[in-house]
């Protein structure tokens, strides 16, 4: 939001200088009116729902113990899965860009999977791969783990729909870049870790400061994957957006709504901390040292 | 520090960029690699740095074979076409880079290396950019900041990929005859690579002309000029007429090395002027000779006899002063 805010600002500055053609006059004002309708309508939608029965009502719907419990869990698994999905990403961003080898469009192709695979039927996955009639079902059986209707399966649900999104963001910069900034620190005697820390990290610092950011707000507000693979038991594999699901189809629509308020403070927490983020890195990761 | 590179063969798939080449670099010496895109020049320098890895062959630096040595550990500057600067790092972080590198026991303190760097600014001449970021430097001061870089850390064989072809013309020379001042000064067996035989003439001790991945002729500016092992060589280092004298016998001559008269002389061919054109110090005369369509330019001083009231169309006879022979050396006629 206060990206879009002083982007405005500064453009509004600049556009009062220049003349305004009619059909300019129409496109802004329609591109208002649908930024009206589809975002901020069903923004202030939420909020108005989740606070009409008071503050009070708002407060005991969000501090409940089921609602608690579920948040606890949506943070559980947005911590283990972006940690991991940075990583992930990362390593594959960087071996996709930087070596040339056999099979690296497919690669890419599997990389993007979770984008085109419909989060329903991942989850279908791991029911298949670890559920009591699945392949591995023997085994976990006999060693007596739970995977599917547990936490596990949420946080392997959550790391599998998240998987492209940091990878995503740094392929195609790091592919614009090349590797010719590589070669020049290595050709100075730069190490491998070196070189990453020094030079290929800072070049990519604001498009893999953005996957995470987008990698950690589906985290905390995928549904799809992780209600096949929770089992949906209250106070144990419920995370926040499957709260807000269950009270809702249980008509209690303003707790829905408060816990949904809940939810989006997460996510404008998020993208506050990417503006944070971005003033403070700019200073601190190039002068780093090891 | 000598270069000695054997035998060397590479290929990318099945495109064969160079093959065999054998090359002497001699301490101390400054020497260009020249040729059109894609005869492999800019794999050789790569392989010099240990950026690539040849099928087979060595590279031996003073006696050393660095054949299996890392980039890391050949201690070359390297310059590159694009000059590669770190981008979000300031000229002075840039040029610190490859001496903060240095494993710890190595690295100078911050304060050796700060005035390492400055006399390193001060060599090339932009101590006042030290704060600067690559991007708002212009490209004639980029290209100055990537030498100081690469010299920071005392290499003995500086690598030059392209050095001046993305500057514009003005500032190329100027930097140009900076670099060979530089290379007198600081005295490291240098190579760069070129496609613009002018600047390798300008500066190099010795051309190594390259054509499809084998080398041409090795030989100084005056030689390779003088004395071209090829028609590919003679082509490559100027301006170039072909006149057709039978079905399979030409002549092959310069255009500042023709005779022109207003009346016809001994030896001289008639032609129709098609053209003419001052550029400043000589003047073009673009010719048409009876019996090919090719046409014949020959250049001129502007004040020469022949230009007075010279109008498209008339007739004029020329001869060339120096041919090339088929046994390769120039023959002046």
């Amino acid at each position: 939001m206060s990206i879009a805010s002083a982007t405005l600002a500064k453009d509004s500055a600049v556009r009062a200088s220049v003349q305004r053609t009619p059909a300019a006059l129409i496109l802004i004002g329609l591109a208002w009116i649908i930024f009206a309708v589809v975002l901020l309508l069903p923004l202030y939608i939420v909020v108005t729902q989740g606070l009409q029965r008071g503050l009070d009502v708002f407060w005991n719907a969000i501090s409940e113990p089921d609602a608690i419990s579920a948040l606890k869990l949506t943070l559980l698994a947005t911590g283990i899965s972006v940690p991991l999905n940075l990583v992930f990403g990362v390593a594959a961003a960087w071996c996709v860009t930087k070596f040339e080898f056999r099979g690296k469009s497919l690669l890419i192709t599997l990389i993007d999977m979770p984008f085109s695979v419909s989060p329903v039927v991942a989850g279908l996955i791991y029911v298949l791969l670890f559920g009591s009639q699945g392949v591995f079902a023997p085994f976990l059986q006999a060693h007596d783990l739970q995977i599917v209707y547990a936490v596990p399966g949420i946080v392997l649900a959550t790391i599998f729909v998240t998987f492209p999104f940091v990878a995503r963001e740094l392929i195609p910069l790091m592919e614009e870049q090349g590797t010719t900034e590589e070669e020049a620190a290595r050709l100075l005697g730069a190490n491998g870790w070196q070189m990453f820390w020094h030079v290929t990290l800072p070049n990519v610092k604001w498009a893999l400061i953005y996957g995470v950011v987008l990698c950690t707000a589906r985290a905390m507000g995928e549904f799809g994957a992780v209600s096949v693979v929770s089992g949906h038991i209250r106070g144990m594999t419920n995370t926040l957006p499957l709260h807000i699901e269950i009270l809702y189809n249980e008509y209690n629509i303003v707790a829905a709504f408060s816990v949904a308020i809940l939810l989006l403070a997460m996510a404008l927490v998020i993208l506050l901390l990417r503006q944070w983020s971005e003033s403070r890195l700019s200073r601190s990761l190039v002068r780093d040292d090891e | 520090m000598s270069i000695e590179i054997r035998g060397i063969n590479k290929h990318f798939g099945n495109f064969q960029a160079l093959k065999n080449i054998d090359l002497h670099i001699r301490s101390g010496e400054l020497v260009a690699l020249l040729g059109p895109s894609g005869c492999g020049k800019t794999s050789l320098l790569r392989i010099i740095a240990g950026l690539e890895t040849p099928d087979t062959g060595s590279i031996v630096f003073h006696g050393e074979d660095v054949s299996s040595h890392d980039v890391r550990d050949r201690n070359v500057g390297f310059v590159f076409q694009h000059y590669a600067l770190f981008r979000h790092m300031t000229v002075f972080d840039n040029v610190a880079f490859g001496l903060r590198m240095k494993p710890k026991k190595q690295r100078p303190s911050e304060s050796v290396i700060a005035s390492k760097v400055h006399e390193l600014l001060n060599l090339v001449q932009l101590d006042w950019l030290a704060d600067r970021y690559p991007e708002q430097l212009s490209g004639g001061q980029r290209q100055r900041i990537a030498l100081a870089r690469a010299l920071a850390v005392e290499p003995k064989i500086l690598l030059l990929d392209e050095p001046f072809g993305a500057l514009d013309a003005k500032v190329r020379k100027e930097l140009r005859r900076w670099l060979a001042r530089l290379h007198e000064e600081v005295h490291l067996t240098s190579v760069f690579v070129t496609h613009d035989q002018e600047e390798a003439m300008e500066v190099a001790d010795r051309i190594v002309v390259m054509n499809k991945g084998v080398i041409e002729q090795i030989g100084t500016p005056a030689e390779v000029y003088e004395k071209p092992a090829s028609e590919f060589v003679y082509h490559f280092l100027g301006d170039s007429n072909r006149l057709q004298l039978a079905e399979d016998n030409h002549l092959l001559f310069r255009p500042h090395e023709v005779s022109l008269s207003r009346s016809a002389a001994d030896e001289h061919r008639a032609a129709q002027v098609r053209d003419i054109r001052p550029l400043g110090a000589i003047t073009r005369v673009t010719l048409q000779v009876d019996g090919q369509d090719e046409l014949i330019e020959a250049e001129v001083a502007k004040d020469h006899g022949s230009l007075a009231g010279l109008v498209r169309g008339e007739t004029l006879y020329f001869k060339p002063k120096a041919v090339l022979t088929p046994s390769g050396a120039v023959q002046h006629v």
